[in-house]
C-alpha cells in the first residue's frame, strides 16, 4: 500500500531524489561500495519493503515476514559486515549505518530486523576466533536466510548492563556455570529482536561467583540447544514486523570453546559493541524522521490552504527548514560516529552517544510535526505518517536510553571515561 | 591431543558438516555468469544439473561447493579433520586451481543441496606444453604418485597439456532419508550426462582425462563411460602429512592413477545420447546397463 496522494510536479521542491543529494555533503564523501550499497538498500526498500509496510504493521504482533528477510538476504544484506573473502559484502560500521537509514526510511520495524542480525554477529566477527567464524558465520552464504540476534536485557538488567559506573552492581541474573568443557546457562533474557527467529544468539550472562562486570561473558549460542524455549512475543506500540521475545534458558549446555572475547571478557565487548549499535542506531532513527519528513515534504508542497502551497505559509516554512536541518545534522553526527567506531582504537564513547542522543530526539520531533502538517491525515493509518510517530519512540529504548547516553557524554566530558 | 582438545576438534567438524548439510545455494544455477554456464538441466521433479566454469561462479557460491566438497571428504575420512580444525577451515581451500576448473553438480532445486559432485581441473599452466616436458606443472594425480603419466601412457594424436583435464572430487551428498537405490542411480545418469555436455564445451576440445583413484571404485565407475582407461600399477601415492587431503592415501587400500582417451565429436555424441536413452527408459536398472554394454570399454594396465 501506498500513500495515498502522489507528487504532481516532480519538477518542484519537492524532487526527494534532489533533497536525498544535497542531504548527503560533498566533504563527507562515502566510499564508492558504501555509496553502492546505500543505492541497492533504496531501491530494495523502495520496491520490496514499502509495498509490504502496512500489512506487516497492521498484522499480529508475533507474525514475522520472511519474504522480506528472504529478499533482503538476496541483496547480501544479512552479510554486510562479513569479510569479502568469507562471501560477505565487508562493510563496516559506516555501511551498516547508511543502509539501515534507507531502510528505516521506509521501515523502521524491517531496518531493525537486518540490524539487530548483524548486532549478533559482531561476536563471532570481532572475536578475531576463526573457529567460531568458520562454525557460525557460514549460515549466511547460503540462499536460505538465517538472522542471528543479540541477547543481553533481562527483567531486572536492562541499563545497568551498559552504564559503567553500575556495573559493579549489574544484577544480571541470568548465569554460566562451568561443567567440564561446557558450561550450563541458566536465566531469562527479555524483549530480544529477533530471538523468535533467530537461529543463534549472542548470550551475556555472568560467571558464577562473578557479580557485576568482572564476570560477563559472551557466549554464542544456537537456539535450538536443548533447555532454550523461545517464550512470548512482546505486543508493541511500534516496531511491529520485528518480533521482540523473551528467551528463557533452563540449563542449557553450551561447549567452552562458544565463548568469545574469553572469560569475563563479555563487558569489553559489550563496550565497543555499543559504539557499533549506536551509530548505526542513531541511523535508523534518522531514517524515521527522513521517512516521516518526505511525507510532510510533499504534502506541503502540494496541499493548499488559504491559496498557498503550505510551505509558502512562513510557520509551515520554519517547521519544514527547521525538520530538515536536524535530519542533516543527526546524519552528520552518526556518519561521524560509524567512521569513528570503524578507524578508531579504542573508539571513543563520545561520538556515538552523542549521535544516538540527538537522533532519537529529532526522530521524534520530525515525525510529529510531519503528523501535525498532515492534520487529520497525519493520524491515519493510510497516510503512513502515524506508523513513522509510533517508531521514532522505538530507537530512544533500545541500545541506550537517553539517560543512559548522557551518562555516557557527561563521563566524557568530565574525562571519567574516554 | 588431550581428551577436552579431541572433543572440540570433533565438535568442530561435526559443525562444519552440520552447516554445509544444511547449505542452500538454490540461486546457484541463475547466478552463473551466462558465458560460463557449460550445461544446466532443470527436471520436473525439482532435480538441477550444471556445470560451470569456476570464474563464472560469484565467490559465495563457490565457498559453498567447496565447503560441501570439505564436508563430504571429512565424512569419507578422506581429509585430515586435526588439520582441519587447526587451520579452522569451513570450505576447502581452493587458490591454487582457481583459474581453470569446471564444477559439475547435481542439485535438488526445492532445498538448494548438492547432491552428486564432480570436478574437471585443467592444466595449471597458460601455454599449451608437451605433456611430456619434465618442467611442465604436474597434475595433481601426478604430485600425489610422483609420475609423468605422460612418460607411460600413449596416445594415438599428439595431446597438449590445454587438452587434458584432471577428474576430481567425485563425492555424493550424505545418503538421505526415502533415497532408494533407483534415485540414486538417476542422479548419477544425470550428473554424467551433464559432466559429458560440458566436456564437449570445453575449449580446446579435452582429449585426455586423467585421475585417481580405487580400482573396484571409481576407476570401475569411470569405465562404464569410456572405451579405455589406462592404469599406472607400481606407484605409491602419498601426500604430506600438512596437506589437507593427506587421509586419500592412507585411508584408502590401493589407489591407483590412470588416464584415459576423451570422448570427442561423433563418440561424444553417442555416449550423451545412450545417457539420455538410459535415462529415459522405464527399467533404469536396465536402461544403465544397456549403456554400460554399448559404452563401456576396457583398462589397459601399465607397470612401472
Amino acid at each position: 500500500m501506498t500513500t495515498a496522494f502522489e507528487l504532481k510536479n516532480p519538477a518542484t521542491l519537492s524532487d526527494l531524489g534532489a533533497l536525498s543529494a544535497a542531504a548527503m555533503p560533498s566533504f563527507f564523501q562515502l566510499p564508492p561500495d558504501v555509496e553502492q550499497l546505500r543505492d541497492e538498500a533504496r531501491e530494495f526498500a523502495e520496491t520490496v519493503v514499502k509495498p509490504r509496510r502496512l500489512a506487516n504493521d497492521l498484522a499480529p504482533h508475533d507474525e514475522f515476514d520472511w519474504e522480506i528477510v528472504r529478499k533482503g538476504h538476496e541483496l547480501g544484506l544479512l552479510r554486510l559486515t562479513i569479510p569479502k573473502e568469507l562471501g560477505g559484502r565487508g562493510v563496516g560500521t559506516l555501511g551498516v549505518a547508511v543502509v539501515l537509514e534507507e531502510l528505516a526510511a521506509v521501515c523502521a520495524s524491517t531496518a531493525l530486523i537486518f540490524g539487530a542480525s548483524l548486532l549478533g554477529q559482531t561476536s563471532v566477527l570481532t572475536s578475531g576466533d576463526p573457529h567460531l567464524q568458520a562454525r557460525f558465520l557460514p549460515q549466511f552464504l547460503g540462499d536460505e536466510p538465517v538472522l542471528a540476534c543479540n541477547a543481553i536485557t533481562e527483567e531486572v538488567a536492562g541499563c545497568d548492563l551498559l552504564i559503567p559506573d553500575n556495573s559493579p552492581v549489574a544484577q544480571e541474573v541470568m548465569t554460566a556455570r562451568r561443567d567440564g568443557d561446557e558450561y550450563v546457562l541458566n536465566g531469562i533474557k527479555r524483549f530480544i529482536t529477533n530471538g523468535k527467529v533467530a537461529e543463534w544468539a549472542t548470550v551475556f550472562a555472568n560467571l558464577e561467583g562473578h557479580p557485576g562486570a568482572d564476570g560477563l561473558t559472551a557466549f554464542i549460542v544456537p537456539l535450538d540447544t536443548p533447555g532454550v524455549t523461545r517464550g512470548p512475543v512482546a505486543d508493541k506500540m511500534g516496531y511491529r514486523a520485528c518480533l521482540g521475545t523473551t528467551l528463557l534458558f533452563e540449563d542449557v549446555r553450551v561447549p567452552v570453546e562458544n565463548i568469545a572475547f574469553g572469560e569475563g571478557g563479555g563487558w569489553g565487548f559489550l563496550t565497543m559493541q555499543s559504539n557499533q549499535a549506536r551509530s548505526t542506531v542513531a541511523a535508523i532513527s534518522v531514517g524515521v524522521a527522513r521517512g516521516a519528513f518526505e511525507i510532510a515534504h510533499r504534502y506541503a508542497g502540494e496541499r493548499v490552504q488559504g491559496g498557498l502551497p503550505l510551505y509558502q505559509h512562513q510557520f509551515t516554512a520554519r517547521k519544514l527548514a527547521e525538520m530538515t536541518a536536524k535530519i542533516d545534522a543527526a546524519r552528520l553526527l552518526y556518519l561521524q560516529a560509524a567512521y569513528q567506531a570503524d578507524n578508531m582504537l579504542p573508539a571513543p564513547t563520545y561520538g556515538p552517544a552523542v549521535a544516538k542522543l540527538f537522533a532519537d530526539r529529532i526522530a521524534i520531533e520530525v515525525a510529529e510535526e510531519s503528523m501535525s502538517i498532515l492534520g487529520a491525515r497525519g493520524y491515519c493509518r493510510d497516510y503512513d505518517v502515524e506508523k513513522f510517530v509510533r517508531e521514532s519512540f522505538g530507537a530512544r529504548i533500545y541500545e541506550g536510553t537517553p539517560e543512559v547516553l548522557a551518562l555516557a557524554v557527561t563521563n566524557a566530558l568530565y574525562g571519567h571515561r574516554a | 591431543m588431550n581428551g577436552t582438545q579431541t572433543a572440540v576438534q570433533d565438535r568442530f567438524v561435526a559443525d562444519v558438516r552440520a552447516v554445509h548439510d544444511r547449505m542452500n545455494l538454490r540461486g546457484l544455477a541463475a547466478a552463473v555468469r551466462p558465458d560460463d554456464l557449460l550445461y544446466l538441466a532443470r527436471r520436473q521433479d525439482g532435480l538441477v544439473v550444471l556445470a560451470a566454469r569456476h570464474q563464472g561462479i560469484p565467490h559465495r557460491y563457490l565457498l559453498g561447493i567447496y565447503g560441501f566438497r570439505l564436508a563430504q571428504y571429512l565424512r569419507l575420512g578422506f581429509a585430515s579433520e586435526e588439520l582441519a580444525y587447526r587451520r579452522a577451515l569451513f570450505t576447502e581451500p581452493h587458490g591454487g586451481t582457481a583459474a581453470n576448473e569446471v564444477h559439475v553438480l547435481a542439485m535438488d532445486e526445492r532445498s538448494g543441496a548438492i547432491l552428486r559432485y564432480v570436478s574437471l581441473v585443467g592444466a595449471p599452466d597458460g601455454a599449451p606444453q608437451d605433456p611430456r616436458d619434465a618442467a611442465r606443472p604436474p597434475f595433481p594425480c601426478e604430485q600425489a604418485h610422483r609420475v609423468n603419466l605422460f612418460d607411460h601412457v600413449e596416445f594415438d594424436e599428439p595431446v597438449a597439456t590445454r587438452e587434458i583435464w584432471e577428474v576430481k572430487r567425485l563425492v555424493h551428498r550424505t545418503p538421505q532419508a526415502g533415497d532408494d537405490g533407483a534415485t540414486r542411480l538417476r542422479v548419477t545418469l544425470e550428473l554424467m550426462l551433464g559432466f559429458y555436455t560440458a566436456l564437449g564445451r570445453i575449449r580446446p576440445a579435452v582429449k585426455v582425462l586423467v585421475g585417481d583413484g580405487e580400482e573396484g571404485v571409481a576407476i570401475q565407475r569411470t569405465l562404464r563411460s569410456l572405451r579405455e582407461i589406462t592404469v599406472l600399477e607400481g606407484t605409491t601415492p602419498s601426500l604430506p602429512d600438512d596437506d589437507l587431503m593427506f587421509p586419500l592415501y592412507t585411508a584408502r587400500e590401493v589407489v591407483k592413477a590412470f588416464a584415459a582417451r576423451a570422448p570427442q565429436g561423433a563418440e561424444l555424441d553417442r555416449l550423451t545420447d545412450r545417457l539420455t536413452e538410459a535415462l529415459a527408459h522405464e527399467d533404469l536398472l536396465h536402461g544403465f546397463r544397456s549403456m554400460v554394454g554399448s559404452v563401456g570399454g576396457q583398462l589397459r594396465r601399465v607397470a612401472i
